[in-house]
């Protein structure tokens, strides 16, 4: 949120005042489901906009907008990262096979998720 | 006249070449600038009237076969492809969604690709190679030389391969006889003949053209072209409308956004004067035609 002056003009209606496009929600899954399984339920559910595309070689998914805000749309070091209970995942969100009571965030980072907390290098 | 039938004459074509050159740089431009429809609308009305009063049927018949396909193509392919905007409408069984906004995007890129290469189209058909020489010749002489034989290369090319598809024929190689193999045989004769011919074409012509003296200082162009009051408005007007629109695409009055979500700039007193001036620019070749078309009935002898 602290980087709006970077953001393409024709997207700042789309950011929330709060910063939060969905407040956090108890969601039911499958056995074996992915985190991006359970995001693609949740936006179709909630009526969110959600692009991604299939990346073979790290067989995952790519998330490239959620909520029409893309990635590059703040510079081009941003884009969607997921954390679960509190770390960043260093693999694609196809790949991570949620437990239960596990906490999903997925968050828009302006600079390679240096802004939203992620630790460590890659 | 009598065999042209109901076609006007392309008065306009007869203008100065500045005019002519300054009408295609401003309406090309505007074309690719504006994506407002109100604007995209009026500019292919206004194409597609400038091309179908010069060249009649044959270029009706090219709208209907190859440009509403075009449209449509656009409009299926780029929501395959774009998955942005904030209106969904359906999820493609890639998971992806189909949202209204790219549907519009796509319908409103395949129209401005239809005036655009109508504007071409035009183009090509008034900026003969002598004008573009015309123009050009003092300035870039290599580059205008080049641009016009290549522009020139196309129907010549064509010409030249109807007369060796007949002379080949008179020597039993037909390309519309035989089993495949044979035609096939005989297409590639004739395409080998044909790219030597046009290798050779090019270097005669530049020798040529260098062996006259072309492009060397002092030397001047031979022209028809004279500046005549009616050319002076013209640029006036086409100035005009050049600096009007301008401001207009600053003051954002053809602004229109697709992505997110469409917003526009709304029809109002204060924007409906630009899109006046907009289609203004783009109907003057059809407005200098029928001027021309009715001072030529008015003056004709009825006896």
């Amino acid at each position: 949120m602290n980087n709006l002056s970077e953001l393409d003009p024709d997207k700042l209606e789309l950011v929330p005042t709060n910063g939060v496009i969905l407040a956090p929600t108890t969601v039911t899954f499958y056995e074996g489901e992915s985190v991006f399984d359970v995001l693609q339920r949740v936006c179709k559910e909630n009526n969110i906009h959600l692009e991604f595309s299939w990346t073979p070689i790290y067989n995952s998914a790519y998330i490239e907008g959620i909520h029409n805000l893309y990635e590059f749309d703040c510079g081009a070091l941003s884009g969607w990262m997921y954390r679960v209970n509190g770390w960043y995942p260093n693999y694609g969100c196809s790949r991570y096979q949620l437990a239960d009571g596990e906490v999903v965030e997925w968050r828009f980072t302006c600079d390679l998720g240096e802004d939203v907390g992620r630790e460590g290098s890659w | 006249m009598k065999d042209r039938g109901k076609l006007m004459r392309d008065s306009f074509a007869n203008y100065h070449p500045i005019v002519n050159l300054l009408y295609f740089t401003l309406v090309i431009a505007f074309s690719m600038l504006l994506t407002h429809p109100v604007a995209q609308i009026l500019a292919l009305i206004c194409a597609v009237t400038y091309a179908v009063s010069v060249e009649g049927k044959k270029c009706a018949l090219f709208l209907l076969k190859f440009c509403l396909p075009m449209v449509l193509l656009t409009a299926f392919i780029n929501p395959a492809f774009n998955h942005e905007g904030a209106t969904i409408l359906y999820y493609f069984s890639s998971g992806n969604p189909l949202t209204l906004e790219s549907i519009l995007y796509g319908i409103s890129a395949g129209a401005m690709l239809v005036t655009v290469i109508l504007w071409f189209s035009a183009f090509s058909r008034v900026m003969t190679s002598d004008k573009f020489i015309y123009l050009f010749g003092k300035v870039i002489p290599a580059l205008s030389l080049v641009l016009s034989m290549s522009l020139r290369f196309v129907p010549k090319f064509k010409k030249q391969t109807e007369i060796v598809v007949e002379a080949q024929r008179c020597i039993g190689r037909d390309i519309s006889t035989g089993s495949l193999w044979q035609r096939f045989k005989t297409a590639v004769v004739i395409l080998s003949i044909m790219i030597t011919w046009a290798l050779e074409n090019a270097i005669e012509t530049a020798d040529s053209m260098k062996s006259r003296g072309y492009g060397l200082k002092g030397r001047t162009a031979f022209s028809i072209y004279r500046m005549d009051d009616r050319d002076k408005y013209a640029l006036i007007w086409l100035g005009f409308c050049g600096l009007f629109l301008t401001a207009g695409v600053m003051l954002s009055a053809f602004g229109f956004r697709y992505f997110p979500s469409i917003r526009y700039a709304a029809l109002d007193m204060t924007t409906i004067p630009f899109y006046a001036v907009y289609f203004g620019l783009c109907i003057t070749p059809v407005v200098l035609n029928f001027g021309e078309e009715r001072k030529w009935k008015t003056i004709y002898s009825k006896m």
